[in-house]
Parts: structure tokens; sequence; C-alpha cells
């Protein structure tokens, strides 16, 4: 562009602008004759001419530095956002679903960096990498940073399901074992940090999350201490804090990691006393409180092993308080292993409680008391894993945890293999884990269920028997033996497990789904559902108290609502091929053929694992049937055989699929296929109407008339007015040759709700709608 | 610091006699408290917060030469210094951002949410008015001086014409080609 040109467009342009639209042309036309170049140029400036102003340039930068770095339903880089779970004064974390992964995470959102340089840059990647390389099931894992395409960095961690500390404590004071046995895994997660080099600085309550598990999980390791790094300024956001700062921070000086044991001690103090040991009404107040006053006494009735835990910790000199997380885990266990003993190992409780108050100038004497102390501590805690086995060995403990995440994703069978082979070690290496056994017991009873293995069942119970015999005070052993004893059939003795559960703890969630599942067997279902509707209040945010209560839904035949709930646990849980399982069956018992067949086609692109897979391509399969396309359906039913052959319903289907096929040795073949699957699972809940009449019309189709008979008398015994067992003792005697009872028997399933399409499902549906003696169900 | 209120006045009255210098002096001085502004708002959390550049500059201004001693035509001067700067810093942070750019972009899934898209548009464009800029610092330096004030100053019509001391139908004129020019690139035209 030359001036001279230039000069010409703005002429040309401000000549033309003065006229009106109509009259642009001619101005063009005389101006630019001869120019075409021109002409074209200016035509396409004054299409562009408009009263609008540009976006200021500020409020553009405004909305990339970002206050709200994402929203819900957006997708950052590979995840979507799924909602705000949180905002610290200088991030903001959403929980949000990794798409490439399936698996939900939470991601942090660090402050803008518009004053970061590239140096300031790389050291806050380099300390998210530290971070992340923290492997310990008592941290949060820290999957990486990433940035933005707007450039904004933000973490990304693992989600938890749970509550943090704050919440926990909000409802009121801990008992004190439980105290220190979250004590003790804060500790746990600090060593292995501090043996990293990494100190937190921002231990408290909301940065300890308490999984449903109940494994305690350090929070935001690393990222407070970055950005106080980045943005040392702003010391206003530490008001929030300052309860759990140490002194050497509230007083501004160099920190180590002592600073993260005091401020476990002010956690745990809150846990025991129900408020925090430093209190003032603004934050100089609190700091002053920090720095110069002793925390208010404990309670009497608080064993004086845990206060010297506590004072010791909290003692104002770094260098009186516990040298490290590893002795404050010992003195901890220690206290937990006593009971009631008042034996005194290491200094008087006076003695500690003087360190709580500020130092003052002393001779060394208190030094050498110190390190004696010190020494004392270190022989009584490896006294301790001698004399006092009662808390979980560490060995056993670390196999613990990681069983429990093996068993989070249970989906995977071979992930429950692990976590059996996990806890048999567990057990072995601490033979006194009561909850380790329980959850052995939890892993085979899920084993059992995916594979309709009765033996695993009886297993499962032994061990969660021996769970019981060594502590009945456990919410989540009377849990899992609640559900072994529910799916042993034992309804009564599975309710009082649930019920006792419950007393320990009110809204466990797995505690309400055991027992109203109870209700539901009962066929108390006001009950059931009221429970199931109870979890999901209270626990909104899990797909599971969702799902439990869609599936009882689905069994009252209730689709539309069950699709509902469905539709919420796939929102909560994108990535978990159960839910389109589910929703994909509701919405095939509600007879939206086409919509299911779409839902289940997604669940299959999801890649589903090997029962998950077996699941899908059976429900799949049944979709084609009732479309009465058999070839299809019986391919999708022998892919689903080749998942799982264990399923003795996806045998049943094939079987049905091969007689409208009018195959009928190869259906032959299918019901003997599922006999025996079906023989085990009937086995372990004779009291299940629909199990035993399913067994006697395999039966019949088999050719086994005394069986078959012996288990129609039991099942009509049990449900007489069923629907589904009177057809299927009418499908028994049909193909035992005994029409006219088969018929008396449709006929009944007709009175008692049989609808038309569910006749239309089955091959018997052809002659029973020519015999004169059959009544069609009105439409 | 060195910004104090009495160094900026009489830096501006110095300019105004015709001392090049003291523009020399007077610019990191603005530059340093227009980046400290920027760098606060930019930071602050405030959601739906409407801001100008003016809004900045005016305030600097105030910080910067104090309110009483301030005579309109200091203002101007100021102002024009205030609009490069402000173009400086801008343009700087618009570029890191570009860098950094990387991997997919926000994609909008919920109509009621949809607002972020708004940034990264206004991070090109702020680069391509600088692009533009250029240009016509170029073929027409008196246009750009427009453009600048108008954009990276905010200033209005009549305070741009004011400090260039040209009429407000030129600024205007100049402005809407301007204007126009850049929608012509930005709608995916070839490069001015």
């Amino acid at each position: 562009m030359t001036p001279e040109r230039w000069g010409r467009i703005k002429e040309v342009f401000g000549a033309a602008l003065g006229e009106r639209t109509g009259e642009r042309s001619a101005v063009l036309d005389a101006m630019c004759a001869g120019d075409a170049e021109l002409r074209a140029e200016l035509e396409r400036l004054l299409a562009e001419t408009s009263e609008s102003s540009l976006p200021s340039p500020v409020e553009g930068a405004l909305t990339q530095a970002g206050a709200q770095p994402a929203r819900a339903g957006q997708i950052v880089n590979s995840y979507l956002i799924l909602r705000r779970i949180g905002a610290g004064g200088m991030s903001v974390v959403y929980k949000a679903l990794d798409i490439r992964l399936g698996r939900p995470v939470a991601l942090k959102f660090l402050p803008s960096e518009l004053d970061l340089d590239e140096d300031a840059r790389t050291a806050l990647v380099n300390e998210a990498k530290t971070a992340a390389a923290l492997n310990h099931p008592n941290i949060e894992s820290v999957h990486g940073m990433e940035e933005t395409a707007g450039g904004q960095l933000f973490i990304v961690m693992a989600y938890y399901e749970g509550e943090t500390l704050a919440e926990k404590m909000q409802r009121g004071p801990l008992p004190v074992a439980d105290a220190a046995a979250i004590a003790v895994q804060i500790a746990n997660g600090l060593a292995e940090a501090h043996a990293h080099k990494v100190v937190h600085r921002d231990i408290k309550p909301s940065n300890i999350v308490l999984t449903r598990q109940g494994v305690a999980k350090i929070v935001d390791f690393g990222i407070a201490r970055i950005i106080h790094s980045v943005n040392s300024t702003r010391s206003m956001h530490l008001a929030g804090t300052a309860a759990y700062m140490s002194p050497e921070q509230a007083k501004g000086q160099g920190l180590d990691a002592r600073t993260d044991l005091w401020s476990l001690g002010a956690v745990l103090y809150e846990m025991i006393a129900g408020r925090p040991p430093f209190e003032g009404a603004d934050l100089p107040a609190k700091l002053f409180a920090i720095v110069n006053a002793s925390p208010p006494d404990l309670s009497r009735e608080v064993p004086a092993a845990m206060q010297k835990v506590v004072y010791r910790a909290l003692a104002k000199d770094p260098g009186d308080r516990y040298q490290s997380a590893a002795l404050m885990i010992a003195d901890l266990r220690w206290t937990s292993a006593q009971t009631g003993q008042e034996q005194d190992s290491t200094a008087t409780l006076e003695e500690l409680k003087k360190h709580t108050r500020p130092a003052r100038p002393q001779g060394s004497r208190r030094h050498l008391g110190w390190i004696l102390a010190a020494l004392l501590a270190a022989v009584v805690a490896v006294l301790w894993w001698i004399l006092w086995p009662a808390g979980p060995k560490p060995a056993a403990y670390q196999s613990y945890l990681k069983a429990l995440d093996y068993m989070q994703r249970y989906e995977k069978p071979e992930n429950l293999d692990r976590a059996i082979s996990l806890l048999t070690e567990s057990v072995k290496a601490d033979p006194k884990f009561a909850l380790a056994f329980a959850s052995l017991g939890q892993a085979c009873w899920q084993k059992a269920r995916l594979t309709a293995d009765p033996r695993l069942l009886r297993e499962a119970e032994t061990h969660a028997r021996h769970a019981l015999e060594l502590n009945g005070n456990l919410a989540r052993v009377h849990i899992v033996m609640g559900l072994i004893q529910r799916s042993l059939g034992n309804l009564e003795l599975a309710e009082e497990e649930f019920e006792r559960a419950l007393k320990m703890e009110p809204s466990d969630a797995d505690s309400l789904a055991g027992l109203a599942g109870v209700y539901q067997a009962q066929r108390r279902l006001k009950e059931a559902e009221d429970l199931y509707r109870r979890a999901a209040t209270l626990h909104p945010e899990s797909w599971e108290t969702h799902n439990n209560l869609g599936v009882f839904l689905l069994t009252q035949n209730r689709y539309r609502e069950a699709a509902q709930q469905f539709s919420r646990v796939i929102e909560l849980a994108p990535g978990n091929v159960v839910a389109y399982l589910n929703l994909g069956a509701a919405l095939m018992d509600d007879g939206q053929l086409d919509e299911a067949e779409k839902v289940l086609e997604r669940a299959r692109e999801k890649r589903p694992t090997s029962y998950t897979a077996a699941a899908v391509y059976t429900n799949l399969g049944s979709i084609y049937g009732l479309k009465r396309r058999f070839r299809e359906a019986e391919a999708a039913t022998r892919q689903a055989l080749k998942f799982n052959a264990r399923d003795w319903i996806t045998w049943r289907n094939l079987a049905v699929i091969e007689r409208w096929l009018g195959d009928d040795a190869a259906a032959v073949t299918a019901y003997k296929s599922a006999l025996p699957l079906l023989e085990t699972v009937a086995a372990a809940s004779p009291q299940d109407p629909a199990l035993q009449s399913s067994l006697a019309e395999i039966y019949a189709y088999c050719g086994e008339r005394v069986k078959s008979e012996e288990r129609l008398r039991t099942a009509l015994a049990l449900a007489p007015e069923n629907h589904t067992v009177l057809l299927s003792a009418a499908k028994a005697y049909a193909a035992l040759g005994d029409r006219d009872r088969a018929v008396a028997l449709a006929n009944d399933a007709v009175r008692n709700g049989l609808t038309l399409a569910e006749l239309d499902q089955e091959p018997e549906g052809r002659w029973l709608g020519r015999d004169s003696r059959f009544t069609l169900p009105s439409k | 610091m060195a910004g104090a209120p009495d160094d900026v006045t009489a830096l501006l009255a110095e300019i105004n006699l015709g001392h090049r210098d003291a523009l020399t002096r007077l610019i990191p001085l603005v530059y340093r408290e227009l980046r400290r502004l920027a760098g606060s708002y930019l930071r602050d959390e405030r959601i739906g917060h409407t801001l100008q550049p003016t809004a900045l500059v005016h305030e600097a201004f105030l910080r910067l030469a104090g309110q009483d001693r301030a005579n309109w035509q200091n203002r101007a001067q100021f102002m024009g210094v205030a609009a490069q700067l402000m173009r400086r810093i801008l343009v700087d942070y618009a570029r890191r951002r570009a860098a950094g750019k990387r991997g997919g972009a926000a994609v909008r899934l919920d109509e009621e949410h949809f607002q972020a898209s708004s940034g990264p548009q206004s991070l090109e464009i702020v680069l391509a008015v600088d692009e533009v800029l250029g240009m016509l610092e170029q073929v027409d330096p008196q246009q750009a001086r427009v453009v600048e004030l108008r954009y990276f100053g905010g200033l209005s019509v009549e305070e741009t014409a004011a400090a260039l001391g040209i009429s407000p139908r030129t600024v205007k004129g100049d402005w809407a080609l301007a204007k126009a020019w850049l929608r012509t690139r930005l709608a995916g035209g070839e490069p001015p």
C-alpha cells in the first residue's frame, strides 16, 4: 500500500460514505472509472461500515484473564466441564469429565498469569510436576498440568466422591479414635511429601477429602506453594486459612516440613474439640493468638496420650514439635492402641502443654529434654509395632488402599481379581485387620454377582464373618455382611446388618441402598422407594444413588421415571457404560425400541469391558429380536456369549431367537447351556419366583418333566398372581405337551396384566393366538 | 516511587514547551502505572464488569498527574502517551496469549453458558488493529494516531479531535474507514 493509493481509497470512501446507500454506486462509478480493483476494494469496505464499535481490547483481555476460566458444559482441551465445585481465594475448581479416558477429574484453574514471564511459568510447571510425582494413597493424585487455548494454566487432578473433613466436622466433633485414624492418614501423606521435600503449607480441614471408603486424601498439594510464590502480595486471602497457620507462617518466617505438622495438630485439635485451637474475631486477632496464646485445654475425657500428641504438634517452636510425620504417626498409633492405659513414655502432659505457649529464652536443657523425648518416642514406636499390633500394619494398609482403588472400578473383572489378591496379601500381613477382611468379602461378593458363582458368595460370607468377629463396631463391615446375606436370600439377617450400619452412619449411601434392596426383596416397595429416594437426595452427585433408584423403578415397570434417573446418571458419569446400558433397558421396556437401539449402540461405541459388553450385546440382541430382525439378534446374542458365557439370560435369549428362526435343535442346545447356570443362580435365591418359573420353563424345554413340575409348584406358590410367572408356567406346560393347562395359565396371566406386547415377544404367542380357548389381552 | 504527581505534571509541562526528552522520562512512569492498573483489573475477579481503556487511562492520569493541577492540554497530551502505552501493553499481552495457544478451543455446548468465546476474538482484534496501525503509520500517520487514541486510548471522537487538533468530522471519517478496513481483513480477506 502506498500513501497515494491509500489517499485515493480514503477520498472515495469519504465521498461515498456521505451519500445514502442507494446513491453510493453512482459515486463509485464516477470516482473509480477504469480502476476495477479500487472499486472492488471500496465495495468491500462500504459493505463493512457499521456504527457499532469494536469490542474493547481491555474487555477481551479481561475475559481471557478470566475470572471465569470455564463454564459448565464447555469443553476445555479434552475435558467436559460439569460444574464448579469450589473456589479458593486464588483458584477455581471444576468437576469435569476427561473425554478421552472417560473418567471424572477435578480441574483447578490457577490465577491468571498476566504478569508471569517465561521463567516464572516454567517454575510453576515444575512445581506442578513435583506435586504430580507424589504417589501415595493419602495424597490426591495430580494427573498433570495443562494450558487452555487462551493460555490459562490448570491442574488436572483425580476427582473423589466424598466430603471434606471440614464438611464432616460441621456435624460435630469426632470420636477420638476416628480423629486419630484420620490424623494418621494425613500424617502418612505428609510423610511421603516431606520425603520428596514438598511442604504443603496449607493443611486445613477443607483440604482433606474423605472418600466414601473412608480414605483421607490431602488435596491441593504443592499448589498452595506455587500460588504463594506467584502471588505473594495477595495476603488477604490467608484470612480463611489463618486458624491452621503455624506460628512461623503467621510471622512470615521461613517454613519447613514442621509447619505442616503444626497445621495437622490444629486440625486434630479441631476434630476432637469441635473448634479450632486458635480463634479471633479477625485476621490480626487470629494471628496474634497463634503466635502468643496457648490453646484452650482439651476436655478431660480426651485420653492423656492423645492430648500429648496434640500439644506436641502445636508447640510454638518448631524444635519442640514432632520433627517428622513418622514420629507423629508412631505416637498417634500408640494412642489408639492404648485403651485407657495411662502409660507415660515421653513427657508429662503439663510439660508438653508448656510448649504450646510462646517460647521464652531458656537454657539448652529444654533441647536436651526434646532429644530425649524424641529418642523415647522412637523406642516406643518400635515397641508398638511389636507389642500392640492393633492398628493395621503398614504393608497391610498399603495393599488395602490399593485394593480399594481397584474395587471402585469393579466393572472390570480383572480389577476385582487384583483387589482380591491385594486384600489376601493385606490380611496375611495383618490377620487382625477387620476392614481388609470386610473388603475381601465385598470383592468376592462383587465377583460372585458378576460371575454368578455361588461358591464365591459363601467365601465372601466367611470373610465378612471374620471381619465382624475382629471388629463389630465398623459400619462398613455390617454393610458388607448385609450385602452378602441379601444375595444369599437371608433377608432378615441382611436387614439387621444394614440397620446396624445405619445406626452408626445414618446417611451412608451403601447402607441406604442395601436396606432398600432388602425391602424390595420383601415386597415392602413403598419403604424401598423411600430409601432409594432418600439416598439420591442425600447424595445428589453420586451416580450410584440415581442408578439404584432407576433400577428399582425399572423393576416396578415405571420405565419413564427410570429413564429419567438413568439420564441423570449419564449426566453425572458420562463415561459409564452401565448408565447407557440401563437407559437402553428402560427405553426397551417402554417400547421405545428405536431410541433404545440408539442408546445401546452408543454404549457399544464406548468399548465396554467384557461383562458390560456382554450385557450390551444381550440387550441389543433383545431389541433386534423384538424388531423381528432375528438374524441380527442371533449374531448380537452370540457376540454377547463370547464376552460372557456364564449368563443364563443370554443363553435363554439365544434359545428363544433360535425358536423364532425355527431351529429347535439349536434352541435346545442353548437351553441346555442355560440350565446349569440358572440352577446355581436359583439355588442361591430359592425364594425368587421368577427364577423358579424360568427354571421350570427351561427344564420343560429340555424334556425334564418331573423337575419342571416341581419348580412350577414352587413358583406358583410364591407368586400366584404374577403374570410373568404365570406366562412362564404356561410356556412350560406347553413344552411338556399339556396344552390345556398352558391355555388356562396363559388366561390367568392375561387376567393378571399380561399385555399384548409381552405376548407378542413369545414364540408361543403364535399358537396361543390361534387357540379359541385363549382370550387375547386387550390392546 | 518516582511517579509522584509533581514529576508527571512537571514533565507534561516540559513536553508542552517542546522538551522531547521529558517524554522519554514520562513514558516509563505512565507505562508502569498503566501496567499496574491493567494488571490489577485483569486479575480482578469481578464478573460482568464493564471496562474501557479510558477508565484505565483516566485513572492512571489522575493518579500520576493529580486532579487539581490537571489542565485540559496536559490531559490530551497524557492521553496520547497513554494510548500508545496501552497499545504496547495490550498487544504484548495478546501476543503472549496467542503464542500460548494450542489444542482445541472452547466449544460451546450450552447456549446459556456461552460467553467466553468473545475472549479470543477480542484478542485477535487487538493484534489485527495493531497490524492495521502498522500499515497506517506508513501511509497516513495522522489516521494511525486517530485509531490508536480511539481504540487503545478509549478516547471519544471529541477527545480524539481535541488531542490531535483536528475536526471531529475528520476523526469520524478516519475511524469509520479504519474500522471497515479492519473488518474486511478480519472477515478473511487478503492481508492489508
